[in-house]
C-alpha cells in the first residue's frame, strides 16, 4: 500500500460480532435518540451506565399527560430530560422544564410532587383543581423555586391568607401576577383583613398594599366587569406586584382582558349557552 | 492481495448506473475507485456512489489519484468484514444521487450484523445510513420490556459489570505483579 494512502487509514479494530456495549456512547446516544419514551424508560432500567446515557438525554414533548387513578395532569409544554412517572415522587428533583403547566383535576400531591421536579424558568401555573386547594397552596407557595413564577391562575381558591403572605414577604418582580377566582362574595373583605395595617389606597375595585420592600406595591384588584353576571357569581381578583413609584393613572381599567386570560368561556358570544342549551350564565 | 474485481455482486445491483443527462450535456466519463475490506474482495465503486462517505470522499480528494493509480490502490478497510462492505457498496450504489428516503427497509435484522454495520458506517462517516441503522437499533426493543432488552442485547447487570470489573483489577494487578518480579530478575 503507498504510504500516502496508509497514512489515511486509520488503524481500529475489525468490526466483528459486535453488540451493544461494543457500541461507543456516541452512538448509543444515536440510537437512544430514535427510541420512544417507553423504550428508552426499559433501557434506562437495565443498568447504571444505561441509565446515565438515557438521562443525559433530553426528550421533548408537546404536550405531556400522566395518568393514575383519577389524577391527570397536562403540561402544556415540557421539556423533560425525565425520569419513569411510577417513580416520580421519589425520583431526583429538577428533572422537568417546562415554560407553561396546567393542572386538571389532580391530586394536589401531585401537584407539590411535579412543581418540586421542575428546573427554574416555568412562566405560568394553572390550577384547576376542582376542589378548594387554599389549605395546601401555602405548601406549594413555599417551594422555592416556584415563587418567583410570573404568572399564577387558581380555579376555586377559597382562603385568602396564602398569596399575600408570598408577596409581602418575599420580593417578587414587578408584573408577577396572581389571578383567582372565588365562589363567594365576601372574599373581597376576607382579603383585606389580611392586609388591614397596609392598605395605601381603597376602592370598590382596586386596594394598593404596602409590602417589606419600600420599592414593591401589591395591586388587589377584583374583575367586575358590567358586561357579565354569572347567577353563581365567581369573583375574579388579581394580584399584581407594581413599583411603589406607579400612578393610578397607570393603571390596566381592561378586566376583561385578564378575566378572558383566565377563563376564555365567559365571553363567548351571547346566544352561545342558549344554543348549546345551557342556562347557567346569562348576560347584563 | 487477491484482486476479486466487481463492481457488483448477486446481492448489489448492476454496474453502477450513471444520472440520465439531457442530450445537449457533453459525457463526462464517470470515474471509478476501489476499496476492499478484510476478505480483501476487491470492490469497483463510482466516485457518485462513494459520495455518500465523508471519510472516502475525503480520501479521493486528497490523493488526486488518476483512474489507473487508483485501480492500482484499492482503498483497504482491514476492520471492516467482507460482507459489511459489500453491504455498504450496496447501499451508495443504489443511492448514488437520489435524495434519501425517510426509511429503509433493506437494513439486517440480525443484531450482530446490523451492529458491525452501525461501526463501519460511523467509521466511513455516512451519515444517511447511519441515522437509518440507529432507527433500525431502536426499533429491536420497540416494545420490550427492561429483560427483554438485557437478554437481545445482552446487557450485563450492575452486578456482573462489577464482578468483571473487579476480575479485570485483579488480573491488571497479578500482571503487574508478574512485570516487577521479571524485571527484578533481569536486573539481577
Amino acid at each position: 500500500m503507498p504510504s500516502d494512502l496508509e497514512n489515511l487509514i486509520e488503524k481500529t479494530d475489525p468490526f466483528y460480532d459486535t453488540n451493544w456495549c461494543d457500541m461507543p456512547a456516541e452512538i448509543k446516544l444515536e440510537c437512544i435518540g430514535k427510541m420512544k419514551f417507553r423504550e428508552r424508560l426499559s433501557l434506562r432500567c437495565t443498568a447504571k451506565a444505561e441509565r446515565s446515557l438515557v438521562d443525559s438525554q433530553k426528550i421533548e414533548f408537546d404536550e405531556g399527560r400522566f395518568w393514575g387513578d383519577d389524577k391527570m395532569m397536562s403540561f402544556e409544554i415540557l421539556s423533560c430530560a425525565f425520569t419513569d412517572y411510577k417513580k416520580l415522587i421519589i425520583s431526583d428533583d429538577g428533572l422537568f422544564t417546562a415554560k407553561k403547566i396546567e393542572f386538571l383535576q389532580c391530586d394536589i400531591g401531585i401537584v407539590d410532587a411535579v412543581l418540586r421536579k421542575m428546573k427554574t424558568g416555568v412562566e405560568t401555573i394553572k390550577i384547576n383543581y376542582g376542589r378548594n386547594i387554599s389549605h395546601e397552596l401555602a405548601e406549594i407557595l413555599a417551594i422555592p423555586h416556584v415563587q418567583n413564577v410570573p404568572y399564577w391562575h387558581i380555579h376555586n381558591y377559597e382562603e385568602t391568607d396564602s398569596l399575600h403572605k408570598m408577596w409581602i414577604d418575599k420580593s417578587s418582580k414587578i408584573g408577577s401576577t396572581f389571578q383567582v377566582y372565588v365562589q363567594h362574595n365576601d372574599s373581597f373583605r376576607d382579603f383585606l383583613e389580611h392586609f388591614d395595617d397596609r392598605i395605601l389606597s381603597k376602592n370598590e375595585n382596586r386596594v394598593r398594599i404596602r409590602t417589606n420592600n419600600p420599592d414593591r406595591h401589591i395591586l388587589l384588584e377584583r374583575g367586575l366587569d358590567p358586561f357579565v353576571l354569572l347567577d353563581y357569581e365567581p369573583i375574579y381578583f388579581r394580584l399584581k406586584m407594581i413599583s411603589a413609584e406607579m400612578k393610578e393613572s397607570e393603571y390596566d381599567d381592561d378586566c376583561q382582558k385578564w378575566i378572558r386570560k383566565f377563563d376564555r368561556e365567559i365571553y363567548r358570544p351571547k346566544n352561545y349557552y342558549a344554543q348549546i342549551g345551557f342556562y347557567g350564565y346569562y348576560y347584563k | 492481495m487477491s484482486s476479486t474485481e466487481q463492481g457488483t455482486s448477486s446481492a448489489a445491483p448492476a454496474e453502477p448506473t450513471t444520472a440520465p443527462e439531457s442530450a445537449a450535456a457533453p459525457e463526462v466519463p464517470e470515474s471509478f475507485y476501489y476499496v476492499h475490506g478484510k476478505d480483501k474482495v476487491v470492490h469497483k465503486v463510482s466516485a457518485g456512489a462513494l459520495q455518500h462517505s465523508a471519510l472516502i470522499h475525503g480520501m479521493i480528494s486528497n490523493l488526486g489519484y488518476t483512474e489507473e493509480q487508483a485501480k492500482a490502490n484499492p482503498f483497504p478497510f482491514e476492520n471492516i468484514d467482507g460482507d459489511i462492505l459489500q453491504m455498504v457498496v450496496d447501499w451508495c450504489n443504489q443511492h448514488k444521487g437520489k435524495p434519501t428516503p425517510p426509511e429503509d427497509t433493506n437494513l439486517p435484522k440480525q443484531k450482530e450484523k446490523l451492529f458491525d454495520l452501525v461501526l463501519a458506517v460511523n467509521y466511513l462517516e455516512i451519515k444517511e445510513l447511519l441515522t437509518y441503522c440507529c432507527k433500525q437499533v431502536a426499533m429491536m426493543v420497540k416494545g420490550k420490556s427492561p429483560e427483554e432488552i438485557r437478554e437481545i442485547w445482552m446487557i450485563p447487570t450492575d452486578a456482573e459489570d462489577e464482578a468483571a470489573e473487579k476480575e479485570a483489577k485483579k488480573r491488571a494487578g497479578k500482571e503487574a505483579a508478574g512485570e516487577t518480579a521479571a524485571a527484578a530478575g533481569d536486573a539481577k
